[in-house]
């Protein structure tokens, strides 16, 4: 199997918000190749799906696009710098990186509109300034009603939407979404990819999204499908044959 | 919300947990506050009993461990010859059993001296003599010995008329039964000895730190101290004092152990929530303060806890009959303060090495739990 060349997909104009140069990731004491030469670009305000089965490394993918962990060999480029040698990889994260997670990971003890103010912390912001844009974001995912609730009091579609609130605070340049519905039944599903979609669209958030599901990539500009850790084929979501459907 | 309002709700997620840890560290705080507060009481009974009786300085035997060890009566003509001593008194001072009372502070007194001057009368009269087979009691010995003036007392093989009840400033004094130096010399078998010396200065012409050397080069055996100095440097106080400060530091340690395993168990549990933080972009310094936070908060608690604990025991201990009267225990500012700081100090202790294993967690691992 050939690697594919980089952004095939993807509008070639202008320099990649994102670029991943023949990264690879083992584990286990390489008994484990969970990557094997990735490469990739995604562009401002690019819609990008990575989809895959489980253990073709779409998880690994993504950790190490959020400088959640770090690559044993190539480059990943954000706006040109490269973050697999960061020195303050949080500092990193809480500009320009948000994450949504399947199981939403919300923190239990504190109301939805307090967990949406966590990343705040680091952006500096008074406590009345993070509370205003904690407030305006869940307006914004239909959660306005909802502010003061905890976790365990909101739905799984609800904790989700909190947790996309969340993954806005602070203005980031790209969402990374793991499996963003794969705790959610078909209705809720629906709602939160036409959120994530509307974030996309009217907002021009860039998104890189893992799912294991065909229908929930379809809504994405570009799909990338991941086998054995290795990029199996990069197409525009509309060119995608039945073979999927 | 702020870091603080952050900490302080992930204590109560485990409520039971936070409020026996809270205790926990609590009693122990308390048993510091209780100990040291005897400790330091005993200390400034002695300084306060010699500061009521106009004592400047005084001089005993240079060896001695527990209780000071006699010395030859005559010592004193050298001792007034000194320039800037104004007045000196021979003492003995001796802890005996009388009747049903187990330990009582009998001061035998040289009869004639400034050292019965402060003594205020409340029923009867002092001796007439020194060698009136004559005491006097202070307040509270007069209730622990059950005694009012007139009655006959036995003293060792001796019997005595309670002459008197007196009134002391100090609260030792208080407890303490008075008679002449010659009389508790006979009854101790303790003849022309003495085991202190009360100087009282003539003014501040000549420093005390002079009037000391001055008498060292007579008698070289022996060691001249202020009335605070003699506290802080007799070995008795001493030894209760490092006792005590010993068994606070085995309470502190075991409650430092205590709440870093708190601490354990509550990282080990939310290890995929701080993934979550570091993965948000908290930095591991900010992740750190929190749990030290939480740490501190938990030792904050149980300070409060133990100072309220500490001063209920050392009243209540104040009115045992066994301490009624010797010891008035310190309860001031500076202990309370002192209760706090080393609870805030084991919180800040216990919590760090928690904090930083937190700090080495790995995002991407932590949220795959």
């Amino acid at each position: 199997m050939t690697q594919p060349a980089p952004t095939p997909g993807a509008p070639a104009e202008g320099l990649p918000l994102l670029e991943v140069v023949d990264v690879h990731r083992d584990f286990d004491d390489g008994h484990v190749l969970a990557l094997r030469g990735v490469s990739f670009a995604v562009h401002e305000g690019e819609f990008v799906a990575i989809i895959g089965s489980s253990g073709s490394g779409k998880s690994t993918l993504l950790a190490l696009l959020g400088a959640l962990d770090e690559a044993d060999k190539g480059v990943i480029r954000f706006r040109g710098e490269d973050i697999t040698k960061l020195r303050d990889p949080a500092g990193f994260r809480a500009r320009n990186i948000g994450f949504v997670f399947q199981a939403f990971h919300l923190l239990p003890t504190l109301t939805a509109l307090e967990n949406v103010q966590v990343p705040m912390f680091e952006a500096g912001m008074a406590k009345r300034d993070r509370q205003r844009k904690a407030r305006e974001l869940l307006e914004i995912v239909g959660m306005g009603h909802r502010l003061d609730h905890l976790p365990a009091k909101l739905s799984g579609g609800e904790r989700q939407r909190v947790a996309i609130a969340r993954s806005l605070a602070n203005d980031p340049g790209i969402l990374l979404a793991d499996e963003p519905t794969g705790n959610l039944d078909s209705k809720n599903s629906h709602q939160i990819m036409e959120l994530l979609e509307g974030l996309h669209r009217d907002k021009g958030m860039t998104l890189v999204l893992v799912t294991h599901d065909m229908e929930v990539a379809r809504a994405a500009d570009r799909v990338i499908t991941m086998k054995d850790g290795q990029i199996a084929s990069d197409e525009r979501a509309a060119n995608l044959t039945e073979e999927y459907a | 919300m702020t870091l603080l309002q952050l900490t302080l709700k992930n204590l109560t997620r485990r409520p039971i947990r936070t409020v026996l840890t809270v205790m926990g560290i609590g009693v122990g705080i308390g048993a510091v506050v209780a100990l040291l507060g005897l400790a330091w009481g005993l200390g400034e009974s002695w300084t306060d009993a010699l500061k009521a009786r106009g004592t400047d300085l005084v001089v005993r035997k240079a060896s001695g461990f527990l209780l000071a060890e006699p010395f030859d009566e005559e010592w004193i003509k050298q001792v007034r010859e000194v320039p800037g001593v104004a007045q000196a008194a021979n003492l003995l001072t001796e802890v005996l059993s009388i009747e049903e009372a187990p330990t009582v502070v009998v001061s035998g007194r040289e009869w004639g001296t400034f050292v019965w001057d402060h003594l205020t009368i409340v029923d009867g009269r002092l001796p007439r003599s020194g060698d009136e087979q004559a005491v006097v009691l202070g307040k509270l010995a007069a209730e622990q010995l059950q005694k009012k003036v007139g009655d006959k007392i036995t003293i060792e093989v001796a019997d005595f008329t309670v002459a008197g009840i007196a009134e002391c400033k100090a609260l030792v004094e208080n407890a303490t039964v008075f008679m002449s130096l010659k009389n508790l010399q006979n009854i101790v078998t303790k003849e022309k000895q003495a085991n202190f010396i009360n100087i009282r200065m003539k003014d501040n012409s000549v420093p005390p730190d002079e009037i000391s050397k001055a008498i060292v080069s007579k008698l070289p055996n022996c060691t001249v101290e202020t009335a605070e100095d003699l506290s802080d440097n007799n070995e008795a106080v001493k030894t209760f004092k490092a006792m005590n400060w010993g068994t606070s530091l085995i309470a502190l340690l075991v409650g430092t152990f205590g709440v870093m395993n708190t601490m354990f168990m509550s990282v080990f549990e939310r290890t995929r929530e701080i993934g979550v933080l570091i993965a948000l972009g908290w930095k591991r310094s900010r992740i750190l303060r929190m749990i030290v936070y939480e740490s501190m908060a938990l030792c904050a608690a149980a300070g409060v806890l133990g100072v309220v604990l500490g001063v209920a025991l050392l009243k209540i201990m104040a009115r045992m009959p066994i301490m009624e009267g010797k010891l008035e225990p310190h309860i001031g500012p500076d202990l309370l303060g002192l209760a706090m700081g080393l609870a805030l100090g084991v919180g800040l202790l216990s919590g760090l090495y928690p904090a930083f294993r937190c700090t080495q967690i790995n995002p991407s691992l932590a949220l795959r739990q």
